[in-house]
């Protein structure tokens, strides 16, 4: 099972100059940026919490490209305060709108044409300044009667095929989100990886429902079992993307009906990602045929099937040595979560065997099988 | 000068949509139907809407 998630960044600016004597703003900007490859060096790397909170201002101007580290002509920074983070519920954009002040002392006689985003060391975004019908403009020159304020607003959307629901918690948020919009206060975001040695090993944790009743939405996780753990470690930055190791659930473990799987981080309490409630287009459902049930003894009526609760909107059948018995005529059946019984109408006989076909929802995972799951982040799409 | 205090809440808006807040703001639009709502989940009226207030 290979789950793949799509997340895609995009950077807006505006720029307000306020005549400091007046009190009045004379003159406003936008700027929508492009994404700089720069960002996909962060986030498909070992290091992905994107702690974008330095923006760039300058003077130049130029063709855009993504390859680009610099403005065209650097004129200053500040460290950008937090205005307003706002998490959505997936598919709609969250967003974490940040800003900086230029005061009236400084820069004085700067014009200002561009501006960008960026990490302490890389630049992530790239934009010109723009009024409101779209025109190329710039700011200045500034004199020291004028404070510039520059808000960037960083927005995350992302993308996950039917059947993947994107968690957010209210206190532990989305951890994907999180760190592409570099909110997190722990350092770290979906790096999962190389914080601490003692941590290494529970970044990632992928946990199995075993109760198809629970849900995993506004919880930190659900009733279900760690089935095991791993962290990102296929990083791919030339196609933007970052991969978990294979997660194998081997024969020993997790032997149980596993009606969900849910993506969480680990560190500093359990940080939500991604879950997958069965079925759906990554498990349909299985189909038992001719699985075994029990074997006669001439006077026992009742046998339980070996897995529970089966989807009885799809045809089932049952049989005494190979041969199908009627529902309604040769026997009954009850289904619930925890038992499903057959109960013949005349006991079977001594060593007739009694088998079945029957599909389940979930995955009836058993010591004879193995479960591989895979998480890939694809960023700069959704 | 822009008061800089965060208030946080958990904004549950008239169309369902429950979104989780940061800001300085004293409301914060529902990107899910636009709705501006305060931090109580109810519709701020249209013309009392600060837009990015600066004193």
């Amino acid at each position: 099972m290979d789950i793949k998630i799509g997340a895609r960044l995009h950077n807006r600016f505006d720029i307000e100059v306020k005549d400091i004597l007046s009190g009045e703003i004379v003159k406003r900007a936008q700027a929508e940026n492009i994404v700089l490859n720069g960002v996909y060096n962060i986030l498909a790397s070992s290091y992905s919490n994107l702690m974008a909170n330095r923006i760039n201002f300058g003077s130049g101007s130029g063709t855009f490209a993504p390859t680009r580290t610099t403005l065209f002509n650097h004129s200053g920074y500040y460290s950008a305060s937090l205005v307003e983070s706002v998490y959505n519920a997936p598919p709609l954009a969250s967003y974490a709108k940040k800003k900086i002040v230029i005061p009236p002392q400084d820069h004085v006689g700067v014009t200002i044409t561009e501006v960008g985003l960026g990490t302490d060391g890389t630049l992530i975004s790239h934009a010109m300044l723009e009024d409101s019908e779209g025109n190329p403009i710039s700011i200045g020159p500034k004199t020291d009667t004028q404070e510039i304020t520059i808000y960037a607003t960083l927005y995350v959307e992302l993308n996950f095929p039917s059947g993947i629901d994107a968690l957010l918690h209210s206190t532990f948020k989305n951890a994907l989100v999180d760190a592409m919009l570099g909110l997190t206060t722990n350092g770290m975001g979906i790096a999962f990886y190389e914080i601490s040695s003692t941590n290494r090993a529970s970044f990632t944790k992928l946990y199995a429902s075993t109760n198809k009743a629970a849900t995993v939405v506004t919880t930190a996780y659900n009733s279900g079992v760690i089935l095991t753990s791993s962290h990102f470690s296929v990083f791919d930055i030339p196609n933007k993307r970052s991969k978990t190791n294979r997660l194998r659930y081997g024969t020993s473990v997790a032997n149980q009906k596993i009606w969900s799987l849910a993506w969480y981080t680990e560190y500093s309490g359990a940080r939500p990602l991604f879950r997958t409630v069965f079925p759906n287009q990554f498990w349909e459902g299985y189909n038992f045929v001719g699985k075994a049930i029990g074997t006669g003894n001439g006077s026992t009526v009742a046998f339980n099937l070996p897995w529970s609760d089966i989807n009885t909107t799809k045809t089932y059948k049952i049989y005494l040595d190979g041969v199908e018995k009627t529902q309604g005529v040769d026997y009954t059946l009850s289904n619930s979560e925890s038992t499903t019984t057959v109960t013949f109408t005349t006991a079977p006989s001594n060593g007739a065997a009694i088998t079945g076909d029957w599909w389940v929802d979930y995955i009836p995972k058993d010591s004879d099988h193995v479960l591989d799951v895979t998480l890939t982040i694809q960023y700069g799409s959704v | 000068m822009m008061n800089d205090i965060m208030k946080r809440g958990q904004i549950e808006c008239e169309c369902g949509n429950v979104y989780f807040v940061e800001s300085i703001y004293p409301q914060v639009i529902c990107m899910a139907c636009k709705k501006v709502n305060d931090f109580n989940g109810d519709p701020i009226p249209e013309q009392s809407i600060l837009e990015n207030e600066v004193e």
